[in-house]
């Protein structure tokens, strides 16, 4: 079962372990959610909190389009996966 | 390290007061007097202290879940935590009370008193998972019933799931971990999410209450533990022959192999054992013995392809915070008018304390202006209108990650605040209705138009009218 982050929801990541965190971007989601992704690491605290921001999404599908890439470019952005 | 702490020892200011629990995974004490003050009067909080690498996690894992949860009367609060590396100690809530594991030579116990221990434990279990945790180590020792009200408590966390943090016990542990005795099928293959597991434990602890024998024995390998995923329990009824059919029914239905053929959730469970009248009879109720040899052959064939059931989507969805925004015109000179919002935009904050709050004012676009020097520079007027916001909003005095100042660029705000609302799902957007202001047209027709576009809830905040 992959872990998925609750956005907003700070994750302890004690520095006894090793972490490999995937933060995501704008632009090539695959989970679902056409938001943006990032995240902060507080380093003193040892947390990691993941945050969804939506965009302008449609802006950037119309812009894709114009500029002739694949379809499935711009449906990416829409559908989130 | 800690070193050996006993009695008298001082720990981070908490000194320990008598050893009540000395285990494999912790030493618990209770606290002494002094140092207490993190804790409420009535709790005598107990410090608990791990050495071994699987202790670490589950320390861990306590430490995360139960802070998580914070305050709830089904589990014990966190008060105060060490520093896993240096002081590996939790402080927490000492919960009065009768520990179920007493009670077990009384078995089997009268159905209507299974039905109310049965019932309070359901509650708690709905409780935790409703905050997308999962105990999975449920088992007598660790049910706490509060004398007065009967309510039950859940005690040690340290092999528990929650939703919203990951794994490190199915990161870093390959054996099925818990008490064997208990354990749901599922767990045997590493499955760590699902609730039912947890409802699993609870018929398996209302069976044994019923009849004073263990569903599935007490299995010392792997191999014994997996019979549970083939072999079922003796009916009830064959040994104890009062046991009611509604009894027998509840009970082997939490303890069905396949999650999805027990209840569906533990609130279910309460009210099935709530009401024990309105529970609908199946074969399970009336079964008089366990399956035949033939029967059995088939379920174990089958079991060596067993698929645990996908675990049930989280309840609490990753929801974002609800956004309120303000919207403010800008170089509002009406002091009345800001006033007006600032309250109604405290009323909002104060009624949802999740809530965000946007401060939004709208400019007409840089490019609209020309000829103009530094002091006009769409920067500099940029910058003038965050600090107005922020002005605005000090007496607020709202958390920094509860407010943000945004300044739009547009010459039509009303199209603006629209599309900043559809945008950013805003839930509720507050205007001011300007009577007399500096630009009382202006602001009328962007307030009409946003009213009338707006994808939200839309108040129109005015200064009442002067005596």
């Amino acid at each position: 079962m992959p872990f998925r982050p609750v956005p907003g929801t700070p994750i302890p990541v004690a520095k006894h372990h090793q972490w490999l965190a995937i933060v995501g971007s704008a632009g090539q989601p695959r989970d679902g959610n056409n938001a943006a992704c990032y995240a902060l690491f507080d380093a003193e605290r040892e947390r990691l909190t993941y945050f969804r921001v939506p965009y302008d999404h449609s802006s950037a599908i119309r812009k894709i389009r114009a500029a002739g890439l694949p379809d499935r470019l711009a449906l990416r952005l829409e559908r989130g996966s | 390290m800690i070193g050996t702490p006993e009695p008298g020892s001082v720990i981070d200011g908490f000194r320990l007061g008598e050893m009540i629990h000395a285990g494999s995974m912790a030493t618990i004490f209770r606290l002494a007097g002094a140092g207490r003050s993190a804790a409420a009067d009535h709790e005598d909080p107990t410090a608990r202290a791990g050495e071994r690498a699987v202790n670490v996690i589950g320390f861990e894992v306590c430490r995360t879940v139960l802070g998580a949860m914070g305050q709830g009367r089904h589990h014990p609060t966190l008060v105060a935590y060490g520093d896993v590396e240096t002081t590996p100690y939790l402080v927490m809530e000492f919960v009065e009370g009768v520990r179920l594991g007493d009670w077990l030579e009384r078995a089997p116990m009268p159905p209507e008193e299974i039905a109310r221990l049965g019932a309070a434990m359901a509650l708690a279990l709905v409780e935790l998972h409703r905050q997308d945790v999962v105990h999975l180590d449920l088992k007598p020792t660790n049910v706490v019933f509060r004398p007065g009200n009967g309510e039950a408590v859940l005690i040690d966390f340290g092999l528990a799931h929650h939703g919203h943090f990951p794994d490190l016990l199915a990161e870093e542990l390959r054996i099925p971990v818990g008490n064997w005795v208990y354990m749901a099928p599922e767990q045997l293959l590493g499955v760590r999410c699902d609730p039912r597991s947890d409802i699993f434990a609870l018929g398996a602890i209302l069976y044994e209450l019923a009849t004073g024998r263990l569903p599935f024995g007490h299995p010392d390998s792997v191999a014994k533990l997996r019979r549970r995923l083939y072999r079922d329990p003796v009916p009830l009824r064959a040994l104890v022959s009062t046991t009611p059919e509604w009894l027998q029914e509840i009970v082997l239905r939490c303890l069905e192999v396949d999650a999805r053929d027990r209840y569906s959730s533990a609130s279910e469970v309460a009210l099935a054992l709530s009401a024990p009248a309105q529970v609908p009879l199946t074969e399970r109720g009336a079964r008089a013995r366990r399956a035949g040899l033939l029967t059995l052959a088939r379920r174990r064939m089958r079991a060596a392809r067993f698929e645990p059931a996908p675990c049930p989507p989280p309840s609490t969805q990753p929801m974002a915070a609800r956004l309120v925004a303000v919207a403010l015109a800008p170089q509002e000179e009406n002091e009345r008018l800001r006033m007006a919002l600032r309250g109604a935009a405290q009323d909002a904050a104060a009624a949802d304390p999740g809530c965000r709050i946007a401060c939004i004012t709208v400019v007409p676009p840089a490019a609209a202006l020309s000829g103009v020097g530094d002091e006009n520079s769409a920067t500099g007027r940029h910058i003038r209108r965050l600090v107005e916001l922020r002005t605005w909003a000090k007496p607020l005095a709202l958390p920094e990650e509860r407010v943000t100042f945004h300044v739009l660029e547009s010459d039509k705000p009303g199209a603006a605040l629209v599309d900043y609302a559809a945008m950013n799902d805003v839930s509720h957007l507050l205007l001011g209705a300007s009577g007399g202001g500096t630009l009382p047209r202006r602001l009328t027709g962007v307030g009409a138009h946003v009213v009338a576009a707006a994808p939200c809830t839309v108040t129109v905040v005015r200064p009442r009218a002067e005596d």
